[in-house]
C-alpha cells in the first residue's frame, strides 16, 4: 500500500502522458508528408490496378484490412443472460473479456448452442482469424432474435472484407445490412479505395 | 464503435483501452462539435489539436477512474469538460477570461478538479519524467497505461516479472522524490489531492 499521498496523482498524470504519447504518435503518422504522399501513390496505384484486375482482391493487406476493421468493429460486451434460457457462454463471461478465446472455442465445439452461443462462437472465430469457419458456420444459421440478425449480416459483410472480396460480392451484401451498419460498411469500403 | 463500447473498453486493458482511444480521438460524431465548439470559443488552430487531445485523455482517464456514468449524453459530456479545458486554457495563456464569453459552465465537481491546474500540471509532470532516465520514464508510462508486469517485462527485457515489479517501484520512488522535491508541483498536487478527497 502506497504511503506516499501524491502516489495515486502522480498515477492519473503518468496516464494521461502515456495517453497523450499515444495519440499523439496516431496523428503526427497521419500527418506525416512522406506516409500521406505514399498512400496518395498507393491509392492512384490501386486505382490503375483496379482497371486490369476487376473482382480480384485488393492490393490491402490483410494487416491493413485487419486495421480498417479495428476502426469500426469491435468484440461485443457479453453480458449474462437475463432470461431463463442459459447460454454455455454465461459461465465463461470472465475468459472472454480476457480474451481466452480457445478456452471458449472448445466448451462451444459440440455442443448445442443457444442464439448467444451461437452468436459469440462467430465473433471468437472472426477475432482468432478462423474465417472461412465464422462464414461455414454462420451462412446457414438461422437466428431469431433481430439483433443477432442484424449482428450475422454485419459479421459476413467484414468476413468478406477481410478476406479481400472486395466485389460485387461485398457491394451486395451492402442491402443486406441495418442503416447503421451500412454506413459503417460504407465508410470501410471508402477508407479501403482511399488507402490502396 | 458505440458510445457503450467506447466505454466498456475504455476500462479494459491497455490493447483494447487504446483501440477505444484512438477510435474516440479519430471519430467525427465528437471530434467536430467540440473542434467547431473550441474554435468558436476563440481557442487558436495551432492549438485546438492539442486541446482536443487533452480532452479525449481527460474523458479517458474519468471513465478508468469510474467517475463517469455513462448516460445518453456523452458528447453533451465532452463538451462540457471542453468547456472546464478551455477555461484552464485562457487561463494558462492570461488571456482576457471575457474570451470565453458570459456562458455559464455547468457545474460538474468531477469534471472541475480533474481539469483543475491542467497545462501546468502537464508541464511538470513531463518535466520530472525527464529526470528520472528514459528507460525509466518509459516503463512507468507503460504501467500506467494498463500493460502488464509479463508484458513489460516482455517489451523492456527484463530477467523476470518479479525484477521487472521491483523495477517499476524503483522508477516510481526516483520520480516520487522528484516531484515532491519540486516545491510548485507539490503545492499543485496538494490541491489536486485535496479537490479529489472532497470529490470522493
Amino acid at each position: 500500500m502506497s504511503l506516499d499521498p501524491n502516489e495515486k496523482v502522480v498515477e492519473d498524470l503518468l496516464y494521461e502522458a502515456s495517453a497523450r504519447k499515444h495519440l499523439t504518435k496516431k496523428q503526427q503518422a497521419a500527418k506525416n508528408p512522406i506516409i500521406k504522399y505514399l498512400l496518395g501513390a498507393a491509392a492512384a496505384a490501386a486505382v490503375i490496378l483496379a482497371f486490369f484486375m476487376l473482382d480480384f482482391p485488393s492490393g490491402n493487406s490483410m494487416e491493413q484490412r485487419m486495421a480498417l476493421i479495428e476502426e469500426v468493429h469491435a468484440f461485443p460486451v457479453v453480458a449474462k443472460s437475463r432470461s431463463s434460457q442459459v447460454s454455455i457462454v454465461d459461465n465463461y463471461l470472465v475468459d472472454i473479456q480476457a480474451e481466452n478465446y480457445k478456452k471458449v472455442l472448445d466448451k462451444l465445439y459440440g455442443s448445442t448452442l443457444t442464439e448467444k452461443d451461437a452468436f459469440v462462437k462467430a465473433h471468437i472465430l472472426f477475432e482468432v482469424g478462423k474465417f472461412n469457419e465464422a462464414q461455414e458456420f454462420l451462412e446457414p444459421y438461422v437466428f431469431k432474435d433481430a439483433y443477432y440478425k442484424e449482428e450475422k449480416q454485419w459479421l459476413l459483410f467484414l468476413i468478406d472484407f477481410q478476406k479481400g472480396n472486395v466485389s460485387e460480392k461485398l457491394i451486395k451484401r451492402l442491402d443486406s445490412l441495418s442503416p447503421d451498419y451500412k454506413l459503417k460498411a460504407q465508410g470501410l469500403l471508402d477508407r479501403h479505395s482511399a488507402e490502396g | 464503435m458505440t458510445d457503450e463500447e467506447i466505454i466498456s473498453h475504455l476500462k479494459l486493458e491497455a490493447r483494447k483501452h487504446d483501440k477505444a482511444l484512438s477510435y474516440l480521438f479519430s471519430s467525427a460524431k465528437f471530434k467536430t462539435p467540440v473542434i467547431a465548439f473550441l474554435r468558436n470559443k476563440g481557442v487558436s488552430s495551432n492549438d485546438v489539436d492539442i486541446l482536443w487531445t487533452d480532452i479525449v485523455v481527460k474523458f479517458a482517464l474519468l471513465v478508468r477512474n469510474g467517475k463517469y456514468e455513462h448516460s445518453e449524453k456523452m458528447l453533451a459530456y465532452i463538451k462540457n469538460l471542453a468547456n472546464f479545458v478551455a477555461l484552464n486554457y485562457f487561463r494558462d495563456r492570461k488571456k482576457d477570461p471575457t474570451a470565453l464569453s458570459n456562458e455559464s459552465v455547468a457545474d460538474d465537481y468531477q469534471i472541475a478538479y480533474t481539469t483543475n491546474n491542467h497545462f501546468e500540471l502537464k508541464d511538470l509532470i513531463d518535466e520530472q519524467l525527464s529526470k528520472i532516465g528514459e528507460q525509466c520514464k518509459n516503463l512507468l508510462l507503460y504501467w500506467a497505461h494498463g500493460y502488464s508486469m509479463k508484458e513489460i517485462m516482455a517489451k523492456f527485457k527484463i530477467i523476470s516479472e518479479v525484477a521487472t515489479r521491483k523495477r517499476k517501484h524503483s522508477c516510481m520512488k526516483k520520480l516520487l522524490e522528484h516531484v515532491n522535491g519540486d516545491e510548485k508541483m507539490s503545492e499543485l498536487l496538494k490541491e489536486y489531492y485535496h479537490e479529489l478527497n472532497q470529490a470522493l
